[in-house]
């Protein structure tokens, strides 16, 4: 692999613009071009007015209509957390816990675990995870990951390259608020690579988010 | 507006334009470089009491990276529709594609850049064409310091794992210079 200087030298030699102020040929007088920008801030008033004045009533029904949805919403997920909790309960009966609860801290740009490196198989993990970063827009997830992938490769390919039927999440976080703790909670039933994705969809563009994945082990 | 209003916004316009569309050029075709920057150029315009001439290209970039991205998204949909009506293959927009190719060596470079995360390319372009320090990057993406530090540090690692093999290609092969150039 080449070194990351000469990388940078080469993308530096690159550059398709490699002189702006050559571009200085491209610029009108500074006059004539406040006076343009000045009529298309008043055609976008204009504009913006114009919409505003025509608009229609919007019929009653549809009025409500977000409102409504928004309840169905609340409801749904309340009763999809009853029958989690209700699932859990049944669940955690007769299975072991770990005996320390990990924790793992999206900081930007890097996802901290503290917790236990190995995990025996079957076992009940809960996971705490909380957000330092400067953006509200992150979440944690808990996956099983196909065997040799390594934090690196995920975050360089994204996640999805590597999510599967048999490997699908066991539980997500929608993005949290910043520094309250949450919990991922998953039931270590198959042995290999498991681990914790902080993604961080603030600069994820038109790509999606970046995934900084810290890794666990189950026995089998 | 005050006239000082005009003056500032004719002296910003006349120091920095050609840094935003140079920003532009490096991303989007020339056509749509001239539209972006002029886009900048309105919504200082609309901003200018509240514009912060301390630090005036993070701000002047940031309102072009949205800009940018707004217009990639408005492509992506556009070309989604006509795949979804007309059966065309999805298509997917390649920033790299429509820049300046100067050379063998330059045009192998721009494509592995443009193998890479979108996010990748855009922290790569900014402190390495823009010459932008990891403070200002954190301005333009509405993130951390350290976490701009941190994708710069993890894309270099990357940029330089990708241009690996089409660096020993071109490094080996003569260069061969083409015309065509757009904006140089």
């Amino acid at each position: 692999m080449i070194d990351i200087d000469a990388a940078v030298r080469a993308m530096r030699g690159a550059d398709p613009v490699p002189d702006p102020e050559s571009l200085r040929r491209f610029m009108v007088d500074g006059a004539v071009f406040l006076d343009a920008t000045r009529e298309r801030t008043m055609e976008i008033q204009t504009e913006f007015d114009t919409v505003g004045t025509q608009k229609t009533p919007v019929p009653m029904w549809r009025r409500a209509m977000p409102g409504l949805v928004a309840a169905a919403v609340v409801l749904l997920v309340g009763a999809a957390i009853l029958l989690l909790a209700r699932d859990t309960e049944l669940d955690v009966a007769g299975i072991p816990q770990t005996s320390s609860e990990p924790t793992a801290t999206y900081i930007g740009g890097a996802c901290d675990y503290d917790g236990p490196s190995e995990f025996a198989l079957n076992t009940m993990v809960t996971v705490t995870v909380i957000n330092e970063s400067e953006t509200t827009q992150v979440g944690f997830s808990l996956w099983k990951f196909p065997e040799g992938v390594t934090p690196d490769e995920i975050l360089e390919q994204g996640i999805f390259e590597f999510v599967t039927q048999g490997n699908s999440p066991s539980f997500i976080l929608p993005p949290t608020a910043i520094g309250e703790p949450g919990t991922l909670r998953a039931f270590l039933d198959s042995p290999g690579q498991w681990g914790i994705s902080c993604f961080d969809q603030s600069g994820g563009e038109n790509v999606g988010s970046d995934n900084y994945v810290t890794m666990f082990t189950v026995n089998g | 507006m005050a006239p000082n209003t005009d003056e500032r916004f004719t002296r910003i316009y006349e120091a920095y334009y050609p840094a935003v569309l140079a920003y532009c050029a490096r991303r989007v075709s020339r056509s749509d470089a001239e539209d972006v920057a002029n886009e900048v150029f309105v919504v200082l315009w609309r901003q200018i009491d509240t514009f912060d001439e301390e630090s005036p290209l993070p701000w002047l970039y940031r309102v072009a990276h949205g800009s940018i991205r707004n217009r990639w998204k408005s492509t992506r949909r556009r070309f989604e529709l006509t795949r979804r009506l007309g059966g065309l293959p999805s298509a997917s927009v390649d920033p790299a594609d429509v820049v300046v190719v100067r050379r063998e060596r330059d045009r192998a470079v721009l494509a592995a850049l443009g193998r890479m995360r979108a996010g990748d390319q855009e922290v790569l372009r900014l402190a390495i064409w823009e010459e932008l320090a990891a403070t200002e990057i954190a301005v333009i993406l509405g993130c951390s310091v350290s976490a701009a530090e941190q994708r710069l540090h993890r894309a270099r690692k990357r940029l330089a794992r990708v241009l690996s093999p089409s660096l020993r290609e071109t490094m080996s092969s003569p260069q061969s210079v083409e015309k065509g150039g757009r904006l140089s």
